[in-house]
């Protein structure tokens, strides 16, 4: 072989070799931030029991779709977290559209994680249009394990929060990336010894919701 | 024949180019031997270009717990804990820093170490958790003059051992009730290691924005982001603090 050759086939080689693992990879990397609808509720907390649907691979079971000028409950869970690191924290941001009584309005949050860090300073403060969050648990007493009844793979499902909104127009509401952050993300985090940051694959990982006529509505289990 | 050498030359360049991308060289800064202790004497090198830190959460109940935390080389943060260390690791600390800590490590806790001469070297068992604490948990030797924190070192590594933590402690007991890191003027911790609203308030601004933060950037990774909120809440939920002091 002459050496112009090996000088030709060694960045080849160079380029093909395994990389380093990236740096904080973890057992989340499969999780999803999905969107679940249900009917508004003024009797009951949302965070009491709050709707937990399978996350499996070729159904449904989350709404992903709702009418307009009807009262809902949109929970925003992490789904097929990993059953033994759990989930600690997850990340991300929201859009829709942010004009008053013009496609969706959100007229209420409620935190069922234990902590919230909200937006960054120079974005729009939660959970108005184009904001973001951190959502953590407590990892050492309230670490996310639990299943949803139904999820075949035993993966983890654990509920962020829930929003109150209403839609006067066509809308779709979307999970985002954290924005302003740097680089802009959508994660979670491992409990324990596996609190390590996933960025999870986007928008494949998060889903949307469909507000009045049309389609647009997202289940990343699916 | 004239060989015209200028495709070789540039390829030379491309490749020289690729090897630095891809594979990063961390030149060994030195080689350090301690006194004698326990019958050995411990060597170690303290390697450059790697980021290293030492960092941790108030435990529950009521003790600081220190977590080591070393960014080996790009391929992550990793504890040191049985799996992949000895179950042993070395302290030494920097006499000048002794004042700067509290020892929560009262008896009969699960993997609690006793640290009786912090300023000499010493040898904790752990599985990656050591009680120790701070004053204030955020202790830049080198920016408050303070001269070097801690030194961890990975034991019986080949017996090459290696400088984990040189300069620098995080925690999320970052501040005191005032709002002050430790050895800036009007830092008063009071005589305890405890996760404060001050603390809260410190953290939140660096987890907000996701700015490198040396003090709320607890496990090493040069930015504060959702893995150092979710270190930093349980601490900061219960207030929990530790008055023994060293």
């Amino acid at each position: 072989m002459r050496f112009s050759h090996i000088l030709l086939i060694t960045p080849v080689i160079f380029l093909t070799y395994p990389s380093v693992s990236p740096a904080g990879a973890g057992l989340n990397t499969n999780a999803k931030i999905a969107c679940h609808l249900v009917a508004h509720s003024s009797k009951t907390l949302p965070c009491q029991s709050p709707p937990k649907p399978p996350c499996n691979p070729g159904s449904s079971a989350f709404t992903t779709h709702g009418n307009l000028n009807t009262p809902y409950d949109l929970y925003i869970l992490v789904a097929d977290g990993d059953s033994s690191g759990g989930i600690a924290a997850a990340e991300f941001g929201i859009a829709y559209k942010g004009t008053s009584q013009e496609g969706l309005d959100v007229l209420g949050w409620t935190l069922c994680g234990d902590a919230e860090y909200g937006s960054h300073p120079d974005a729009p403060a939660w959970p108005l249009a184009g904001s973001g969050t951190i959502i953590v648990w407590d990892h050492t007493a309230n670490c996310q394990k639990a299943t949803a009844i139904g999820d075949l793979d035993a993966g983890v499902t654990a509920v962020a929060g829930c929003l109150y909104v209403y839609a006067f127009s066509n809308d779709i509401f979307k999970i985002t990336k954290r924005p302003l952050i740097s680089p802009p993300v959508v994660s979670v985090v491992g409990c324990g010894k596996a609190a390590v940051r996933d960025t999870l694959d986007f928008p494949r990982s998060v889903g949307k919701v469909a507000f009045g006529q049309g389609g647009g509505g997202f289940d990343p289990c699916q | 024949m004239s060989v015209n050498h200028a495709p070789y030359k540039t390829q030379c360049i491309a490749l020289l180019l690729i090897n630095l991308i891809m594979f990063p060289t961390y030149s060994t800064a030195a080689t350090y031997c301690s006194a004698v202790y326990n019958g050995r004497k411990w060597c170690w090198t303290e390697p450059t270009g790697a980021s290293s830190r030492l960092s941790g959460t108030i435990h529950d109940t009521g003790y600081m717990a220190i977590r080591f935390f070393y960014y080996d080389y790009g391929a992550g943060p990793y504890y040191v804990n049985s799996s992949q260390f000895p179950n042993t690791v070395g302290l030494i600390l920097g006499g000048a820093q002794n004042g700067n800590l509290c020892d929560c490590s009262a008896g009969g806790l699960e993997d609690a170490i006793a640290i009786m001469q912090m300023s000499e070297h010493e040898i904790v068992p752990t599985d990656g958790w050591a009680y120790l604490g701070f004053r204030s948990g955020c202790s830049n030797g080198q920016s408050v003059g303070l001269g070097p924190v801690f030194q961890i070192l990975d034991l019986e590594r080949d017996h090459v051992f290696e400088v984990l933590s040189p300069n620098l402690i995080a925690s999320t007991d970052a501040v005191d009730d005032s709002g002050h890191l430790a050895g800036q003027a009007g830092w008063n911790p009071n005589g305890t290691c405890k996760c404060s609203l001050a603390d809260a308030t410190y953290h939140t601004v660096a987890i907000k924005s996701g700015l490198a933060s040396l003090c709320s950037d607890l496990n090493g990774i040069n930015n504060t982001d959702s893995s150092d909120a979710v270190g930093i809440t349980p601490c900061i939920k219960r207030g929990a603090s530790c008055t023994r002091q060293q």
